[in-house]
């Protein structure tokens, strides 16, 4: 999770933006060339209205590029795209945000009591789980004196063997404290939040192009 | 003391970890009256963590567990917990929250308290841990000992009538520890403490009782008669 930078929106609005991208990039049509058009600028929306940095856009890229070059090859470049597409909304959304945006704009979600406090707990296990692996990383790096790309490989030889082990320990352990403290039993009460334009803009413009997106992808253009 | 009402009781209790043949607790029997401070002494592998799982209901057991004189059973775990704070040796993995207050006022608006005023009091809690500027922060932000403070703020604000505490010394410096040990000293609520560092015991409990390999093999109100 990257440094939450200042964003006019409110996190609700922000996070509602992205939920409604998200869908527009799983339900566009990713088999026609107009889908193929349609699914990178749905994810460049979701860059520009997350004000996502230049510097993180191109990691995001080339990292998401990277991830899912063995999808163009065993899948199809269609399949590769829309994976891709989805995954940059998701990210650009998350990273913006920030643990405490992300928490707060969460459990306003218009979802489930038990959906809102499952997705908040993942949320947070996911930073402490973010945490506890650069941890792990920097005890390879300093037990094995290795760094850079064979320092990420040994990292991840080690996945199966140290990283899991932890995290099922610790699963256990935070399930036990989740118990133990009652969690699950009330949702945590939102402070109320009055919407503004920009909120509005955000969501409207979301949802326009979404639908725009799943329109234009059903078209068949040579 | 002897008048005062028992909060913990354990019965002939024992205590097997799945898939293990041995018994993490063996027939434990021992009696905990209101305000008491016990430590649970013990080497590493004791039992002293299994002891106090069970008495939280974590951990299944066999025998008889009474907290606050309600038997622990699966019907009472909501009543039983709302009776006790509990802290583990890790207390990364007690908190729930990406902020430090809202995850001490969380334990008391699970109590029923009214928001506003659940945040007021876990202020004043955290303000006396010696956290109060934390309140804001995220926990992952926070040092181990920064980290204990606040998983006990949120095990100390609904004032249980008993605290399980897996421990709390661990990895505090020794002024932390002194100050942790009078905390506890002066803190009205029963204690039960799992911990090996005698000097910490000494200091904030007055009566000891010392585990091995899962039995209690001494229970005394004179710390000199424990070695570990």
């Amino acid at each position: 999770m990257t440094v939450p930078h200042a964003h006019p929106a409110h996190p609700l609005a922000r996070l509602c933006g992205g939920a409604i991208l998200l869908c527009g990039c799983l339900v566009a049509d990713h088999t026609t060339v107009a889908g193929l058009i349609v699914l990178p600028a749905v994810a460049l929306s979701a860059l520009l209205l997350q004000r996502t940095r230049l510097t993180s856009m191109a990691r995001l890229m080339l990292a998401g590029t990277l991830f899912y070059l063995p999808v163009v090859v065993l899948a199809s470049p269609g399949v590769a795209l829309k994976g891709l597409s989805a995954a940059i909304v998701g990210v650009a959304t998350v990273s913006s945000l920030g643990p405490q945006a992300l928490h707060d704009a969460i459990i306003r979600m218009p979802l489930p009591a038990l959906v809102r406090l499952l997705v908040l707990q993942m949320v947070h296990q996911a930073e402490v789980l973010r945490r506890e692996s650069v941890r792990i990383h920097q005890a390879l790096v300093v037990r094995g004196g290795v760094d850079g790309i064979r320092g990420i490989w040994e990292f991840a030889k080690a996945i199966p063997v140290v990283w899991l082990p932890r995290v099922l320990f610790r699963a256990d352990r935070v399930g036990m404290a989740m118990d133990m403290r009652g969690y699950g039993a009330i949702v945590p009460a939102a402070r109320s939040v009055r919407w503004r334009g920009i909120d509005f803009g955000v969501v409207f413009g979301s949802l326009g192009v979404a639908v725009a997106a799943v329109w234009f992808s059903a078209l068949v253009l040579i | 003391m002897t008048d005062l009402p028992i909060v913990l009781r354990f019965d002939d209790v024992s205590v097997r970890h799945s898939g293990s043949h041995v018994d993490a607790i063996h027939g434990c029997s021992l009696e905990m009256k209101e305000g008491e401070h016990v430590a649970l002494l013990g080497l590493n592998g004791s039992g002293k963590t299994s002891l106090l799982m069970a008495a939280a209901g974590l951990l299944p057991h066999e025998g008889t567990i009474d907290v606050d004189g309600i038997r622990l059973e699966n019907s009472s775990l909501a009543e039983v917990r709302r009776r006790i704070g509990f802290l583990f040796s890790t207390p990364e993995d007690q908190l729930l929250f990406p902020r430090v207050l809202d995850d001490v006022a969380f334990s008391l608006t699970t109590q029923g308290r009214k928001e506003g005023e659940a945040r007021e009091e876990s202020e004043r809690m955290l303000e006396a841990m010696g956290v109060g500027a934390l309140a804001n922060a995220a926990p992952y932000e926070l040092s181990f000992g920064q980290k204990m403070r606040v998983a006990l703020s949120g095990a100390l604000v609904h004032k249980p009538r008993l605290l399980l505490l897996d421990e709390p010394s661990g990895a505090l410096d020794p002024p932390g520890k002194r100050a942790l040990a009078a905390l506890f000293a002066a803190h009205p609520s029963a204690m039960l403490i799992a911990t090996h560092d005698l000097v910490f015991a000494e200091r904030c409990c007055d009566r000891f009782i010392l585990l091995e390999a899962g039995k209690v093999v001494r229970d005394t109100v004179q710390i000199g008669e424990i070695t570990l």
